[in-house]
């Protein structure tokens, strides 16, 4: 198993390498130029050039993609554009504010989701069944931006309970932010739970727990329930990065400082260094995610140990070939 | 007391077990009427409560396919120890020791008990489940085709197996089966079935000597002779009918060879022709035969 785990984080190099190619390259082809919007459209060739070589962009595409790459090996992220500070300082502590409402989000969103997809397999066909799914369609239908705009309408504007921005003065601004994302998640993971559990209600082990006069919770808790979280944990693990997505909309919303904000603000100055790092960080974090929900899985089903532990035994990789994790 | 019932699929053997255990699928399924009866109670009457007291501890059950009947993610000895926590007062190591009992009682290692059931060949993991059917020593086992998913060697173990335990437990045994062997093997009484009603009803000797019902006799015609070299099988004419659709009168009669004008109106009562010997067929009421 630690075998496993070490082969997939050395395989996290060559996905970041991957990624920084990619998101280089479209950046270096879109259009308008960093100096220019730095300096004005009316700034000399030499004061442009000066620029260029002080932020390390200029050169061609490859001396460029090169300077980008030796940096990355170094743990370095170059320099904001608009800051003239190291991208990753700033990252880091605009990540803490993402990680602090992502985490929070996606615990609102596995209980909430959790608990209303086993009410409603269970009452499968009734009115709380029909509610609790027409509460997921409308949270998956409704865009993020829109309910996070209903929110500041409501708890802002018309009930005036909560701060309608801002982040880090009090908890109360966190509130909306996290039932953003978090609502959002629970629809998807409460759908997911719904029918897995319908699913693992039917099977033949479930009469097998009953026939031994376990009681009907029990059932359901310990039998049905940790069957059931297989798939659940898979569309977890899928929505931590849509949640990572999902925090710039929420983050531009109620503009808190976070990694969500600072990508978008990045991007409309054109500071690529910053919007590099930003796409990077997200691509990592989203790598050690999925990770760790492999991980999970072993512990949720044995059989997946089994078949991570053999791996070997069923396709052998020829030498020098890469194989596919 | 080992008792075998018989009958094609679709007659309803396996719902009858399921119904005796309280655990008939609903929806669809619902006992709308009839008794139950066991130890003097009837266990359609008892609350959930008093009936999950029963069930594993005085009532157990094996199901047909051993594969799907495990929980895949509990260790087999989670899973008897389970049933062991539910009905004893033991603590968890007791339980522990216990399953490991269990399991080397079916003859699996003790040992193994940590491993989880896709470590486990199928013959094992119906052994694994009449190790969480004996674990509390019940009154009653109900074998619902503990063999039919089974290959015939393994067949041959399981059923050496339950009889072996059944007689050191002094348990009870209805088991259900299509397998008119396996019924020969271990039973002592046999009822036969037909779409949900016994239709024939004695000791395996009447049942295998001396039996009277046509869909009885059709049965045992069915099966194939190794002496005889006839190209084809005789079967029984017909098709088990729908268990929402009867027909009228005897519900054997359109398939059956002796079927007069009477056996098509008014219910069948059983008949006592000897004192073990119980057949449900019109003919031996009115004293034709």
């Amino acid at each position: 198993m630690l075998k496993y785990i070490i082969k997939r984080l050395l395989w996290i190099i060559p996905v970041l390498i991957g990624v920084t190619v990619i998101v280089f390259t479209i950046l270096y082809f879109s259009p308008g130029d960093p100096a220019y919007l730095a300096l004005g459209d009316n700034a000399t060739p030499e004061a442009v050039e000066a620029y260029r070589v002080e932020m390390g962009i200029n050169g061609t595409y490859w001396e460029r993609l090169g300077r980008t790459l030796l940096g990355l090996l170094k743990g370095d992220l170059g320099i904001s554009y608009r800051s003239r500070t190291p991208v990753l300082d700033e990252l880091i502590v605009r990540f803490k504010v993402t990680f602090n409402i992502s985490a929070w989000s996606i615990i609102l969103g596995i209980l909430l989701g959790i608990f209303f997809g086993i009410i409603s397999a269970l009452k499968q066909n009734t009115v709380w069944d029909s509610l609790a799914t027409g509460c997921a369609l409308f949270g998956i239908s409704m865009p993020m931006f829109w309910q996070g705009l209903m929110l500041i309408l409501i708890f802002s504007v018309w009930l005036g309970w909560l701060p309608a921005s801002g982040y880090g003065d009090s908890w109360k601004q966190m509130v909306m932010p996290v039932i953003a994302l978090g609502v959002n998640s629970s629809a998807t993971i409460m759908r997911t739970t719904r029918s897995s559990m319908l699913e693992v209600m039917r099977q033949d082990y479930i009469r097998t727990a009953k026939a031994k006069g376990q009681s009907y919770w029990m059932v359901v808790l310990r039998h049905a329930l940790r069957n059931a979280m297989i798939p659940i944990v898979t569309v977890i693990g899928l929505q931590l990065g849509v949640l990572l997505a999902g925090s710039i909309v929420t983050e531009a919303i109620f503009s808190v400082a976070g990694v969500g904000k600072y990508l978008v603000d990045s991007l409309n100055a054109r500071d690529y260094a910053a919007v590099q790092g930003c796409v990077l960080l997200i691509a990592f974090v989203s790598a050690i995610l999925n990770l760790i929900v492999d991980v999970i899985y072993t512990y949720i089903d044995p059989r997946m140990k089994t078949m991570y532990e053999s791996a070997k035994v069923f396709h052998l990789p020829k030498k020098g070939a890469k194989s596919s994790v | 007391m080992r008792r075998g019932g018989v009958g094609d699929p679709g007659a309803g053997n396996p719902t009858t077990a399921l119904g005796i255990m309280g655990l008939v699928p609903d929806p669809p399924g619902e006992v709308l009427s009839g008794s139950v009866l066991f130890e003097g109670q009837d266990l359609l009457q008892l609350p959930e409560k008093n009936m999950r007291e029963i069930r594993g501890g005085k009532i157990s059950m094996i199901f047909q396919d051993p594969m799907t009947s495990l929980n895949p993610v509990m260790t087999v000895g989670e899973q008897i120890a389970e049933v062991v926590l539910l009905h004893s007062r033991m603590s968890k190591q007791e339980a522990r020791k216990k399953a490991m009992e269990m399991l080397e009682q079916v003859g699996i290692p003790g040992g193994r008990c940590d491993d989880y059931p896709h470590q486990f060949s199928g013959g094992m993991k119906q052994r694994v489940m009449i190790a969480i059917a004996l674990a509390c020593s019940p009154e009653l086992l109900i074998a619902d085709e503990p063999t039919t998913a089974l290959d015939v060697t393994i067949q041959a173990q399981v059923l050496e197996l339950m009889r072996n335990l059944k007689r050191e437990y002094g348990t009870s045994l209805i088991l259900i089966t299509h397998d008119l062997g396996v019924v020969a093997k271990i039973c002592d009484k046999v009822a036969v079935v037909y779409a949900g009603e016994i239709i024939e009803y004695g000791t395996l000797e009447d049942i295998y000597t001396d039996k009277r019902h046509p869909y009885t006799i059709g049965l045992f015609d069915s099966l194939p002779d190794i002496e005889n070299e006839a190209a084809e099988l005789k079967v029984i004419q017909g098709m088990v009918p729908d268990p929402s659709n009867l027909p009228e009168g005897c519900k054997f009669h359109p398939r059956c060879p002796y079927a007069q004008e009477g056996c098509k109106h008014g219910r069948v009562e059983p008949v006592q022709i000897s004192e073990t010997h119980m057949v449900r067929c019109g003919r031996f009421r009115s004293g034709e035969v």
